[in-house]
């Protein structure tokens, strides 16, 4: 019970955060939150990967903080908008979305990971 | 032209914090759990249908919208709130960067051998960008002409 209130919270949070970052930066806000979501997720993986946290925790950051903030659908609609007149920005649209989440993602993942095979005996 | 700070409409918050805890209910409930830990966040395929299903939806509902006077939290509720929250970046960055990291194979049956493996991920994921897009573009034509009628 507590941890599907932890879920829902987290999940408001994230999605409130995203509605705030697209209205006050129109242009960049969605990639911020993509970005930091990415890079959250890829963090708590490596915790919940080695154990360190519980994985009811990685829950609720991953699929309910991280999930929320980082959207996908609103990407897809500016790159169909922008494919009719300009396919090559629709292009970069993506480019900069998906290349700079998986590269904060996989960063964040092997940060960790390196970080506490380093630390752990 | 002074750009006055934008201020959030109290209700829109609301609304869209309700719709984004539906739909991260409904990502991690379904059927297709996508993000769930420790399931298989390596594994693409929930979060390639979660996120090709809302952006469908996305378009639709926007090209509908168009032409309605919508009150701003009902719209903002189902396309930021709902949508925006079912639709994830973090597990499609997640499940690539765990097969990058050499933990998971994408979803792709380990017998491949391994640079075809890598050529095979990266069109699959080229692949699909585009054909969402193609198909968001289509379902919002819908939506626009279904609204138009």
């Amino acid at each position: 019970m507590t941890m599907l209130v932890y879920f829902v919270l987290a999940s408001a949070a994230g999605a409130v955060l995203r509605y705030l970052a697209d209205l006050y930066l129109p242009r960049r806000g969605i990639l911020l939150v993509n970005v930091i979501g990415s890079a959250i997720a890829g963090v708590v993986t490596g915790l919940g990967w080695e154990q360190v946290i519980d994985e009811r925790v990685a829950l609720i950051l991953l699929g309910g903080f991280a999930g929320s903030l980082t959207t996908y659908s609103t990407v897809a609609l500016t790159t169909a908008q922008q494919s009719v007149e300009r396919p090559g920005k629709a292009i970069m649209t993506w480019l900069q979305h998906v290349g700079l989440s998986i590269l904060v993602c996989y960063l964040g993942f092997i940060a960790v990971i390196s970080l506490i095979s380093v630390t752990t005996p | 032209m002074a750009n006055p700070a934008p201020k959030p409409n109290p209700r829109t918050v609301a609304a869209v914090a309700l719709g984004g805890v539906v739909g991260a209910l409904a990502r991690v409930y379904l059927p297709w759990p996508s993000l769930t830990f420790p399931g298989d966040p390596g594994d693409p395929l929930p979060t390639l249908v979660v996120n090709m299903l809302g952006s469908v939806l996305l378009g639709l509902i926007a090209g509908y919208a168009t032409h309605r006077k919508w009150p701003e939290p009902l719209h903002k509720g189902i396309t930021v709130g709902v949508l925006g929250s079912f639709s994830t970046m973090s597990a499609l960055a997640l499940a690539v960067s765990l097969a990058a990291a050499g933990q998971t194979s994408f979803g792709i049956a380990s017998s491949v051998p391994s640079p075809w493996l890598w050529l095979l991920a990266i069109l699959m994921l080229v692949g699909f960008l585009g054909l969402t897009t193609l198909l968001t573009l289509a379902s919002y034509r819908v939506g626009l002409r279904r609204a138009a009628r």
